[in-house]
């Protein structure tokens, strides 16, 4: 109930709204009428009328509607008060129904045999009269009482104030018996409210008359009927039409459209002037030529604005492109006048846009050569980038960018022309990258050819130069024998670099296969240590129960040989050298122990890295070739061990791996046999040394098997 | 007899050197490492001083510049002996002072001759 009050406005806004789309259409076709003939000019006027008449209707039921549904609503609502007969409820009802729609004149509530019992209106003082007034023969109570639906009495009634229109409705007691009868009134004006929003060209009129030709709209009170005229003739037998002829009131020919109201014997009359036929057209053309201009208007508004979308999301895009690239970037015009330039140049070169926006590229970003001289490129800069329209780049030249400060950076660079719609230039775009990183790799590099070389080198210098000798003159005995040691030695040496250098490689491009199994890892150190045990004394630790670990045999054999035959080395004759194996939570950890001379701080820092090796006299006649740790490192690291040293100057050194412990025990049975491939064995590719190695577990690796 | 240091970290080298020169007219001095070769080269002021240039610690440019600044090793004929063939190395050797610089690997006859025609140059030895 409460919500019914809003609606008529909703309604009338919608109408509006189509209204206006209406007109706007009619102004609209009116642009295309420039030659039209008369009939055509009369028959679009007159479909104007038409649809402005089936509008004004349908508001016009739209409305009472509404007011018909409040009504059945409050009737519904007092079947209670009214079989209780609690009157005083059955007013407050009643007012409350004025105050939804303050447009009902007086409500009132019939009995069951049409006498007024209570009613409800501005003016309550005169309402006492109206108590126990007969409307039994009024068809606002017979038709009500007849009907289910509320009822919109056709006929307008005549009472003390403004004429009205009467819409009823029954209360109904359970056994569907009418006890009495709402009727609202409305004064007949509301239909000249709701018509006159509805516009027509000058002259002309919209108004309801009933089909006898009684005017209901504009007129105080409604007058005689004239029911002669044409439009009621033909209203009374079509629900609408067109018509040139006259209507009440105006004495000429009119242009006509009429539109009956449903359920009612009202009819919706729009009328013009036929002279106006031509003005009107010509307005319409006018309007219609000025709709045009504002269609035009609105249609380039549209495309101007989704346009400068465009071209700013272009812009945003393009420069939220240059502003998230890591490498600097600097936009010119094609004159090479810095347009733009992104963050990362901002941090590398150390200016801010604000300083170098405007200014000539070459001016601000001065390269420098390999001896940090300024390298002239302006021209090289305007012939091969502005003129030929080619990309220059830095790609071969070590080049170095003057930093605000001063400080040269090296970069690479490449400069390239932004070519517009047809191959115009429209700027150059500069992108340069910071290689510092990229040349101390290569500084790297280098160093390491050269460490290499040198290692090749000196062996293959002995073996040379002692052959060469040994050819060349005849010697001592003894003499012989030291050349023969010598060149035997450095072959030997020779071979083992090799060998060390093709491990580094298999293992720095991961090329190197782990193949875990379940392993025992006393078995790997016995293995390990028979070689030494004639010149050292060797002693091994295990705790009672070793688990067998996951490892790849051989690997771990390697890294064994080379922290036992290291310890052998760095430790004097008759030192012993001790391994102690020991399970660490879910690991098994070998330590291997020499009372040798020990390693500082500083040696223990860069003890497993590529070259590195311990110069110090005392060990200066001990050979190796300083990849021996790096490779036994990288190694364990595969085997998702770790390795650790730990050592004092002059007391010895520990050094110690990990290994994780497998999750069953191996079988007691032969091994698999060789048709599966793996054997219980996995394959794992290496990707990058020094990386974790993920294993899958070992249990899934049995059952595989 | 004329007094010939060579200095080098790998006895191997030293030990070729030694062989290669060891005779009546030579008489061979040998350092395992910079301080070495500095300590020995001014107590012994060689008339020869084959001196390596990748050594630990003090290297073989590090002691040529700081015999050639000492008057008083500033006549030793310093060869440079290295296994870096690159232009620069022989340039660096040449700023540090070094007479003659000698590439590894090489052969015994070809040092052998080398320093025999150090020795006979004009304005040398004794």
């Amino acid at each position: 109930l409460m919500n019914a009050g809003g609606r008529p406005r909703s309604d009338v806004s919608r109408v509006t709204a189509l209204l206006a789309v209406v007109v706007l259409s009619a102004f609209l076709a009116g642009a295309w009428n420039l030659y039209a003939t008369r009939n055509q000019l009369r028959d679009e006027v007159q479909g104007s009328n038409r649809t402005t008449a089936r509008i004004a209707s349908e508001t016009i039921l739209a409305n009472l509607g509404v007011q018909k549904q409040l009504v059945a609503g409050v009737a519904q609502g007092l079947i209670e008060d009214v079989s209780t007969g609690s009157l005083g409820k059955v007013r407050g009802d009643l007012r409350l129904m004025r105050e939804i729609d303050p447009r009902i004149l007086r409500s009132s509530l019939l009995d069951r045999s049409g006498f007024v019992v209570v009613t409800a209106s501005a003016d309550e003082a005169g309402d006492g009269a109206l108590i126990g007034r007969d409307d039994s023969r009024c068809d606002c109570f017979t038709a009500a009482v007849e009907n289910a639906a509320p009822y919109l009495s056709p006929s307008i009634h005549f009472g003390d104030e403004a004429p009205y229109l009467a819409i009823s409705s029954a209360v109904r007691d359970s056994s569907g018996e009418a006890i009495g009868v709402v009727v609202a009134e409305v004064p007949v004006s509301v239909l000249s409210l709701l018509t006159q929003s509805l516009g027509v060209s000058p002259g002309g009129s919209v108004n309801v008359f009933t089909t006898q030709g009684v005017q209901l709209t504009n007129v105080s009170r409604p007058g005689t009927a004239f029911p002669n005229y044409d439009v009621f003739r033909r209203a009374v037998r079509e629900q609408s039409g067109t018509l040139q002829a006259p209507v009440p009131g105006k004495s000429r020919d009119r242009l006509v459209a009429f539109e009956t109201v449903h359920e009612t014997n009202w009819v919706v009359i729009v009328e013009q002037p036929a002279s106006a036929a031509s003005i009107v057209a010509t307005t319409k053309r006018l309007a219609g030529f000025g709709a045009f201009i504002n269609i035009i208007l609105i249609v380039g508004a549209v495309i101007a604005r989704r346009l400068f979308k465009q071209l700013e999301a272009e812009r945003v895009r393009s420069s939220s492109i240059l502003d998230s690239i890591p490498d600097g970037a600097v936009t010119t015009d094609p004159g090479g006048i810095i347009t733009s330039v992104n963050p990362a140049i901002e941090s590398l070169a150390g200016w801010g846009a604000s300083e170098v926006v405007g200014r000539p590229f070459p001016d601000v970003y001065v390269l420098l050569g390999p001896h940090d001289q300024p390298i002239e490129w302006r021209d090289e800069f305007l012939d091969k980038v502005v003129q030929s329209r080619v990309v220059a780049t830095s790609r071969g030249y070590d080049m170095s960018l003057r930093t605000k400060d001063g400080r040269p950076v090296p970069v690479s660079h490449m400069l390239a022309p932004i070519l517009g719609r047809g191959g115009s230039l429209a700027g150059c775009v500069a992108v340069v990258r910071d290689v510092s990183y990229e040349k101390e790799l290569d500084q790297m590099k280098s160093s390491l050819i050269s460490t290499v070389s040198h290692e090749l080198r000196t062996p293959l210098t002995m073996i040379q130069g002692f052959s060469e000798l040994l050819l060349s003159r005849s010697m001592a005995p003894d003499r012989e024998r030291e050349a023969l040691s010598r060149i035997n030695a450095s072959s030997e040496r020779l071979a083992r670099l090799i060998d060390d250098l093709l491990s580094v490689s298999r293992i720095e491009s991961g090329r190197l296969v782990v193949r875990a199994a379940p392993m025992d890892v006393r078995e790997a150190v016995d293995e390990v240590i028979a070689p030494f045990t004639e010149q050292r004394r060797l002693t091994v630790d295990q705790a009672e129960e070793l688990p067998h670990v996951m490892a790849d045999r051989d690997m771990v054999v390697q890294i064994l040989t080379n922290l036992v035959s290291n310890a052998v080395k760095y430790s004097p004759a008759g030192a012993p050298v001790h391994v102690v194996l020991q399970p660490v939570s879910d690991t098994v950890q070998v330590t291997v122990e020499d009372q040798g001379l020990g390693l500082t701080k500083e040696e223990l820092a860069k003890l497993f890295q590529k070259f590195a090796r311990v110069d110090r006299k005392e060990v200066r006649e001990v050979s190796g070739t300083g990849l021996g740790l790096y490779i036994t490192k990288s190694l364990v690291e595969m085997q998702g061990g770790r390795i650790w040293a730990e050592s004092e100057p002059g007391r010895g050194s520990r050094f110690s791996f990990t290994l994780q412990v497998a999750e069953q025990e191996p079988p007691t049975e032969p091994a698999a046999p060789p048709s599966t491939v793996d054997g219980g064995q996995s394959r794992i590719a290496i990707p990058t040394a020094g990386e974790g190695v993920e294993r899958p577990p070992a249990s899934r690796q049995r059952r595989d098997a | 007899v004329r007094k010939l240091l060579i200095a080098d970290d790998e006895d191997g080298i030293r030990s070729l050197v030694r062989m290669t020169l060891e005779s009546d007219s030579y008489e061979i001095l040998e350092a395992a490492d910079g301080d070495e070769a500095l300590e020995l080269a001014r107590k012994h002021h060689p008339d020869l001083l084959l001196l390596d240039v990748m050594m630990p610690g003090m290297t073989g440019l590090d002691v040529c510049r700081a015999l050639k600044g000492d008057p008083g090793t500033a006549h030793i004929t310093i060869v440079m002996l290295t296994a870096r063939a690159q232009d620069a190395d022989r340039e660096a050797g040449q700023a540090a002072g070094a007479e003659s610089y000698f590439t590894k690997p090489f052969s015994p006859v070809a040092l052998l001759r080398k320093v025999d025609e150090i020795f006979s140059a004009p304005g040398n030895g004794s």
